[in-house]
């Protein structure tokens, strides 16, 4: 980015830190930089709608209308394995991330292979939910409260499989294309959008499901 | 320099940042389900641990620090988390005045008022 270049030893030293450093050049480091600060002024967006739908669910969360309360239907130990599969997900994530700056395709793979079995894990408990929810009558129409819950997550959820798509993309990349200067510049990108889920996710868990069941 | 998306993170950032982000988590979990915490001091405690991990997590996974995230960023950041706060705390505030003002308790009130100046 600067107009200064490593020479000798000093070249050396920074390629054993970042052994994918020598990749691309100074016009193409500024073009994939700029796409980070889009990705990350769009996470920032992102921040928004979910603050209003956090908002939201705030406003509605005394709004039962004398149907299911949260306290009936929530399960602190579902809650508590969603958060640890999403959590999990993070640190594999950071594994991939790790494994494709040091050059190792494979192993990056595999950590995005684990990474998508817990994503998946994550869906397939809150579907479950989901579906228990409407079962028992708690679905979005049955009150203010309920709309509000689902409105909020479900929007997570649905980032939540946006991002495993954007994983599978990756994987595809890995193979066909290998660790290339723009494939790891969208490995980033994916990296910041999954660790943001996360981010979340800390907030679904301490201010709707535990206030939850705590009510 | 190294742009970010080629800088390789280091391993002990994310062993760090799991081990305060499990504890940061097993906390508020194990308040609720074996704790007797009355209601407000609890959930003002779970409040403060989520705080806590958004902190520990931005940095130990997302790296946001000053010489990794560019200034734009940081700005866009700091941007975001004053509309968020004034959204949320703006329309809890507004919304729970708004509930207050409308209890039934207040509303006799007023009844008493208005058929009082009636007469």
């Amino acid at each position: 980015m600067t107009g200064a270049t490593l020479r000798g030893a000093e070249l050396r030293a920074a390629v054993a830190e970042n052994p994918m450093a020598g990749l691309g050049t100074a016009a193409s480091h500024r073009v994939h930089s700029e796409r980070a600060l889009g990705f990350w002024v769009y996470l920032m967006s992102d921040t928004i709608i979910f603050a209003v739908l956090f908002a939201n669910y705030g406003v509605l969360t005394f709004g039962m209308a004398d149907g299911p309360t949260p306290h009936e239907m929530f399960s602190l130990g579902r809650a508590a394995q969603e958060t640890a599969l999403l959590l999990l997900s993070s640190l594999t994530f950071g594994m991939i991330s790790y494994s494709a700056l040091s050059g190792q395709k494979d192993r990056a793979l595999l950590w995005l292979i684990v990474t998508m079995v817990l994503g998946a894990g994550f869906l397939a408990l809150e579907l479950t939910e989901f579906r228990e929810l409407f079962a028992k009558g708690a679905g979005p129409q049955a009150s203010g409260f309920w709309s509000g819950f689902f409105a909020l997550v479900g929007t997570h959820g649905l980032h939540v499989a946006v991002g495993m798509i954007m994983m599978a993309v990756m994987g595809v990349q890995f193979v066909v294309k290998g660790l290339t200067e723009p494939v790891l510049s969208r490995l980033y990108r994916v990296g910041l959008f999954w660790h943001f889920l996360d981010l979340v996710w800390i907030g679904i868990f301490s201010f709707v499901y535990l206030p939850g069941v705590l009510s | 320099m190294i742009p970010p998306y080629l800088q390789r993170p280091k391993l002990p950032d994310y062993a760090y940042g799991f081990i305060l982000a499990v504890v940061l988590t097993v906390i508020p979990f194990a308040l609720v389900a074996y704790g007797d915490m009355s209601k407000v001091p609890a959930l003002i405690l779970i409040a403060a641990l989520a705080a806590l991990q958004l902190g520990v997590q931005l940095r130990y996974f997302m790296h946001f620090s000053t010489h990794r995230t560019p200034a734009e960023a940081r700005w866009a950041f700091g941007m975001a988390l004053l509309m968020g706060g004034i959204f949320l705390g703006g329309c809890l505030w507004v919304m729970t005045d708004l509930n207050h003002r409308m209890m039934p308790g207040m509303m006799m009130q007023t009844g008493a008022m208005s058929s009082g100046m009636g007469h």
